[in-house]
């Protein structure tokens, strides 16, 4: 699965939108969208909202947890704490960097939220690094590793797999050619 | 006497301090002699913080987010707050800032210095004034909350009172001894003015508290207390103005009852320091905080002990005042309250403000002590609750004008006032201000630096009033209607209304312009978009509206103004009292105005509801003059409004909703009430729009506040209609209130029409439906619980006898046989009615369609447009209940009884009601821009076949109710149950029969109901050759037998039609029907058998079948062959005698669908 893949799966979280203009309900296979009327909030999903925004017609109001206080505890929870913490929303990263690309002027802060988001996920995948790392190193046959959003998962597990499918080679190749040294 | 001793701690190093708090009460700012500002978070708060503020800080005051400090480098410092930063110098003295005040209208700041000088600095213009005049340092300056006058004490031991506009002193008056230092002077003297009124400034002394009424400036009476010899430093009103509290140089505080001049509490500070500051909490009325000398702060709760009772003088004066009184409405006034008062009237909440008494006050004793006489039945103290109350209105109070000054109100009502002694003062008529001052819908406080002047459901409009800029953003819900306007606000405009075509702005007079009207047409399609109106002089514009194609604008003058929207003066009216706010909608205007003063807090309004006719030739209308305004007990208005329907609509500052119900008498009556909805009491739901179809309250949520800030930009929430109707606890509450909510909120389809507005025919039917579900919910509750007069009554007040039909076969159901009777009268009843009103329509119809004929297909494109005459989808609906009561004659001629022409009679007057209800929801879907859901799964979209709307919408209302009975029997039943009816009392053998084969009915339908609906299911998909040889082999060849036909046609359809490919699917159906014919008899049970036995797990297949079914006949509906116009929908032709059965047999389906079903709870 490629990172666009997962942002795509991302695009069907909720937003919530302030159109600016009056449109009916919006029948799609997923499920009914709207009706729009003008300052009303009204919630999409969020691959329409950037649609209807890249257009200028609406205000994106940015989830609870895009918020500077919250983004910041979260990351000092993410600092002291030895384990993964739970994210506000499975796609956390791809919609905040979504939100935060095509919705800025709708986000107050938003360069600092960038910055923020960047960090935590920064300090995460370090965390994740580390842990592959002791797992490695400890030969273990299964770990356990909770509150990975998908997209992290995403990003470890072409090479995790691969790197461990090689070592497992290498190792069974080295033990035979032990076999075969003792054996002679 | 002390309940508890007042929380007292360190804060500053010792010397002079000054404490106040927010305005929230949430908050102590307090600064000392060592040159720091402490901001506590409450008095327990161990680290408050500290901002540094040169070597020594003299004063200091709070306002909104602002404070300001008076420090010894020469500077009144501006803070934000609570955060603390420097936020820059506001003004310079040569000397020290002893002393700062800021007015409660937040324009002036007035600081006094140790250089003999006073300066107002008008916060927004940065503009300053100089008061020079007193001849030592200053020891206290207060800004009156008129923010006329300014009061201020100095070294010198003077009093001087200022006129704040011409920097002039109008009195002086000595109020201790000289001294040459403010640290040497006995008394620091600190002033304050009474809160909200400024009617009086109260002054420390050294024997008490002096008061000094306004105007006069003379000494109205002073506050003593025998605890203490020292003089007094400080006092302070609290926010009600109803206690008065003050410190003396030994440490004691005391508190004296502000009307009675009784001493409430006295406590002496435990270390006997000197207090040099004392401040109430603006929130907690009964708790106020102190700073001394030491430097210490403290907080005393429970200032005021509830248990405590004011002790009444003797009510000796009181024929005396009469006496003296000359004017008639003065002592009528009086003795008004003197009779409600010994009438022992609880006149708690008409005190509240304590204003009332106010207003026959003058000064001599004599006076006072008849005060005391009437206010004996009071309960001193208010609880805290009601200080709380009165803070709101004080403090939170809706977003206001700048209320008309109440000395000029004085001054002229003084000739015909009281006549008074000379030189004594004169009663204050400060109780007008507990008249609401008019204010605009949506808008928030004009003395906001950032506002909404309006925020309603065309767009928002933003005032910016700061340092940088002073702007109006205009901004518009809806991109469409016009892109956001930015215009800059020199004008200081304050009052403004939008519509999709135009902005109205306006402004109240300056000292050198007056005030003006300003439009900004923006939808105009020449160059020139603004224009600007002047008032003439003396004139100030109080509130301004905006309709379809004019405004109007309510001046101080109580005159109405129209404008149209370019800007031409059109007509203008008087009002009978000051208005409070003004709404228009289309051509309707409403205004809320005070009739006259309204006894304690509450307002006496009335209102005006006009349809003005500016628009599309309509005629000036009243539509309600003068009546009153009911609002909540003790309340005042808050959002004025009308829905988007048009209704008119208020909200009131106990969050109580109210709708005009138009349908009944133009009478007031709640709908929600919105601080049931907050979870919170101090939340509020700040109301911006109101919507019936949906049925929408929309508003924003201000946690905390009484209006929402501009930024972050608030969000719109949207909220239920609720009624308060009794016991909303168990389900029928709930039903009554929604049947009557969906009524109240449906109703503006009547107003509507009546303007000459297309009705929305689908919005309509769906209120209809609704309502009928709700009643048919009801009825089933009501036979539930054996309330059978009860269910009667529901049933009267269904909409149509279609629906008190299914009532009956309800009620049949469940074996109640004398209701099932009496609703058979009902029906009648109604029956009769719909005719005539068909008959009349259809008269009226007539006469337009002979002209019109021809013009009538274009006439169903137009009805976008807004067009008073029926257009010709209605036409034909009456044409053809014309049409079928003829039929129906004629059927009633040939059987004889009239029982069985009701029900033809109904039956064939739903069909062309059904039918046009397609062409009207296509239109109207189209008009909408609404769009068919192409990914609905149910077969039976509404928007293509309104038969089965009605079907699945009634099957909804009965929502356990199974549909399972051939309609042919049920029909039998009720007829019969008629048949009964009108032959009562005749034979009693005919009511066992009538009651038989409703049992029968029921015992069959437990037994074997699903092949009988595949029966009737079938019915109309059959040809006609096949009806009629059904009609023909009449009743006894069941519906069973037709099952088998069914099964019979399915297995065999698809091989006739490999064995003749030319035919087409009826002709082929035909066939098979001749095969199944042809059959012997034990071929034909064989295949019934077949049926009977498939049927029980066959639901599916046989709906499935149905469906399968149905495609030829859509085809047919499509295409043109000869069955289709039989079959559908073509009125013209249905005309034809032949045709009749057909009709009669496609709708005996519908209603079979309509009306088949049982509830599950009695089965």
């Amino acid at each position: 699965m490629e990172p666009g893949d997962v942002e795509f799966i991302a695009e069907k979280e909720l937003v919530k939108i302030v159109p600016n203009f009056a449109l009916g309900k919006i029948y799609f296979i997923s499920g009914d969208v709207g009706p729009f009327s003008p300052g009303l909030p009204v919630d999409v999903p969020l691959w329409l909202a950037i649609a209807i925004k890249q257009r200028q017609k609406c205000r994106v109001h940015p989830p609870e947890w895009l918020d500077v206080d919250k983004i910041e505890t979260m990351k000092d929870d993410e600092i002291a704490s030895e384990f993964f913490t739970e994210l506000p929303n499975p796609h956390f990263c791809e919609v905040a960097q979504l939100l935060l690309t095509h919705a800025t002027d709708n986000i107050p802060n938003a360069d600092l939220l960038r910055t923020l988001i960047k960090d935590i996920w920064d300090i995460r995948a370090a965390k994740l690094r580390s842990n592959i790392d002791k797992f490695v190193k400890l030969q273990a046959g299964h770990a356990r590793l909770d509150n990975l959003s998908q997209m992290e998962i995403n990003t470890i597990r072409p090479f995790l797999t691969a790197s461990l499918d090689h070592m497992y080679q290498l190792r069974i190749s080295q033990s035979y050619t032990e076999r075969n040294m003792s054996t002679q | 006497m002390a309940s508890k001793a007042p929380t007292i701690r360190y804060a500053h190093s010792e010397g002079l301090t000054q404490i106040c708090y927010d305005a929230s009460g949430k908050y102590l700012a307090s600064c000392g002699y060592d040159g720091k500002i402490r901001i506590w978070k409450g008095i327990d708060d161990d680290e408050p913080s500290v901002i540094a503020s040169g070597e020594m800080a003299y004063g200091l005051t709070l306002r909104g987010d602002t404070m300001y400090v008076a420090s010894d480098n020469h500077s009144v410092d501006r803070f934000t707050f609570p955060t603390g930063e420097p936020d820059g110098i506001l003004a310079r003295f040569t000397g020290n800032v002893t002393y700062l005040d800021v007015s409660e209208s937040r324009k002036y700041v007035a600081a006094g210095s140790s250089d003999f000088d006073i300066k107002i600095v008008n916060v927004e213009s940065k503009k300053q004034k100089c008061y020079l005049g007193h001849q030592a340092p200053i020891l206290c300056v207060a800004v009156d909350p008129m923010d006329e006058f300014l009061a201020s004490t100095s070294c010198d031991g003077n009093l001087k009172i200022w006129e704040i506009e011409s920097e002039q002193c109008i009195k002086t008056i000595a109020v201790l001894t000289p001294s040459n230092d403010i640290e040497n002077s006995e008394s620091q003297t600190r002033i304050c003015w009474r809160p909200a009124t400024g009617e009086d400034v109260a002054v420390p002394t050294s024997t008490g508290v002096s008061i000094f009424t306004r105007v006069t400036w003379a000494k109205l009476h002073s506050f003593t207390t025998d605890v203490t010899s020292k003089p007094f430093q400080c006092c302070a009103f609290s926010l009600c103005g109803r206690f008065i509290a003050a410190a003396s140089a030994d440490g004691w505080l005391v508190v004296w009852d502000a009307e009675t001049q009784e001493c409430l509490r006295k406590l002496q500070h435990p270390l006997k320091s000197s207090i040099c500051s004392v401040m109430w909490n603006p929130l907690e009325n009964n708790s106020l905080a102190f700073s001394d000398s030491r430097g210490q702060v403290g907080v005393l709760e429970n200032v005021i002990l509830s248990e405590q009772s004011t002790k009444t003088s003797a009510h000796n004066d009181l024929d005396a005042l009469f006496e003296e009184d000359d004017d008639n409405m003065i002592a009528d006034f009086v003795s008004q309250e003197a009779e409600e008062d010994n009438m022992e009237v609880d006149l708690t909440k008409l005190k509240k403000k304590s204003r009332v008494s106010n207003i026959f006050c003058s000064d001599d004793e004599s006076d006072v002590d008849s005060k005391e006489a009437l206010s004996r039945d009071l309960p001193a103290i208010p609880s805290t609750l009601e200080v709380l109350g009165n803070n709101d209105d004080l403090d939170l109070a809706p977003p206001t004008m700048p209320s008309t000054n109440p000395a000029k109100l004085l001054e002229d009502d003084d000739a015909s006032s009281v006549a008074t002694g000379a030189g004594a003062p004169r009663g204050t008529y400060a109780s007008l201000i507990s008249m609401q001052p008019a204010f605009q819908p949506g808008s928030t406080p004009v003395h906001l630096s950032h506002r909404f002047m309006v925020w309603n459901a065309v767009g928002i409009v933003r005032a910016y009033n700061d340092d940088t800029e002073n702007a109006i953003d205009i901004e518009f819900h809806d991109a469409k209607t016009h892109h956001a306007l930015h215009l800059t606000n020199h004008e200081q405009y304050t009052l403004a209304d939008l519509s999709d075509k135009a902005a109205v702005l306006a402004t109240e007079s300056t000292a050198d312009s007056t005030s003006k009207l300003k439009g900004v047409h923006f939808s105009s399609w020449d160059n020139n978009k603004d224009w600007t109106v002047s008032m003439p002089d003396g004139e100030e514009i109080k509130a301004v509206a905006i309709g379809e194609n004019w405004l109007a604008a309510c001046t101080s003058a109580l005159h109405v103004r129209l404008f149209s929207l370019g800007g031409t003066q059109r007509q203008m009216f008087s009002i009978s009292g000051p208005v409070v706010a003004m709404a228009a909608h289309t051509d309707q205007l409403l205004i809320v105005y005070h009739i006259t003063q309204g006894f304690g807090s509450n307002q006496n309004l009335g209102f005006m509801l006009l349809e003005v006719g500016a628009g599309n030739g309509c005629r000036p209308r009243k539509v309600v003059g003068g009546q009153p305004l009911p609002i909540s007990f003790g309340s005042t208005l808050t959002w004025l409004g009308f829905t988007a329907e048009g209704t008119p609509a208020t909200v009131d500052s106990e969050g109580s909703i109210r709708l005009m119900n138009r349908e009944f008498c133009y009478t007031w009556v709640e709908v929600a009430s919105t601080k049931k909805m907050s979870k919170s009491r101090h939340d509020n739901h700040w109301v911006v729009g109101l919507h019936e179809n949906p049925q929408q309250i929309r508003c924003i949520m201000c946690k905390g506040s009484l209006y929402p800030a501009t930024l972050p930009r608030p969000t719109l929430a949207v909220q239920p209609y609720k009624m308060p109707l009794c016991e909303m606890d168990n389900d029928r509450g709930k039903l009554e209130e929604e049947y009557w909510r969906t009524k109240l909120l449906s109703s503006h389809g009547n107003y509507l029409t009546s303007r000459g507005y297309e009705p929305d025919p689908e919005g309509k039917q769906k209120s209809q439906v609704e309502v009928q579900q709700l009643l048919m919910r009801l009825f089933a509750l009501c036979c539930k619980t054996d309330q059978e007069f009860r269910a009667l009554e529901i049933c009267s007040l269904m909409p149509t006898s279609a629906a008190v039909n299914l009532a009956i076969k309800y009620s049949s159901r469940i074996r109640k046989i004398l209701l099932a009777q009496r609703l058979q009268e009902v029906a009648q009843e109604k029956l009769q009615e719909e005719h005539e009103a068909a008959l009349k329509e259809q008269r009226k119809m007539q006469n337009v369609e002979e002209s019109e004929e021809e013009e009538e297909d274009f006439r169903a494109e137009m009805q976008a447009g807004y067009s008073a005459t029926e257009t010709e989808w209605s036409n034909q609906r009456y044409r053809n209940a014309a049409n079928g009561k003829s039929r129906e004659k004629d059927v009633s001629d040939d059987d004889g009884s009239d029982c069985e022409a009701v029900v033809s009679q109904q039956m064939e007057e739903e069909v062309p009601k059904e039918k046009n209800t397609k062409p009207m929801r296509s239109l109207s879907s189209q008009l909408a821009g609404s769009r068919r859901n192409p990914f609905k799964k149910s077969i039976d979209a509404p928007t293509n076949s309104p038969t089965t709307t009605a079907a699945s919408s009634s099957g909804s209302v009965l929502d356990g109710i199974k549909r399972s009975v051939p309609t042919s029997q049920r029909r039998t039943s009720s007829i019969s149950t008629e048949a009964t009816r009108k032959s009562k009392g005749k034979n009693n053998s005919k009511k066992q029969k009538t009651v038989q084969p409703t049992l029968f009915n029921k015992l069959n339908l437990t037994s074997t109901p699903k092949p009988k609906r595949a029966g009737s299911r079938t019915e109309p998909e059959e040809d006609e050759s096949v009806l009629k040889e059904k009609n023909e082999s009449a009743q006894p060849k069941t519906s069973r037998n037709m099952s088998g036909v069914q099964l019979f046609i399915e297995e065999k359809l698809s091989t006739i039609e490999e064995e003749n490919p030319e035919m087409d699917g009826i002709d082929a159906r035909k066939l098979a029907i001749q095969r199944f014919r042809s059959l012997s008899a034990e071929g034909k049970k064989e295949w019934n058998d077949r049926a009977k036995s498939k049927t029980p797990s066959s639901v599916e297949a046989l709906s499935t079948g149905g469906k399968r079914k149905r495609d030829p006949d859509d085809v047919n509906e499509n295409s043109p062959p000869e069955e289709s116009n039989r079959e559908e929908v073509n009125p013209a032709k249905s005309q034809k005698v032949e045709c009749c059965e057909t009709t009669v047999n496609s709708k005996l389906d519908t209603k079979s669908r309509l009306s088949a079903f049982a509830f599950t709870a009695n089965e």
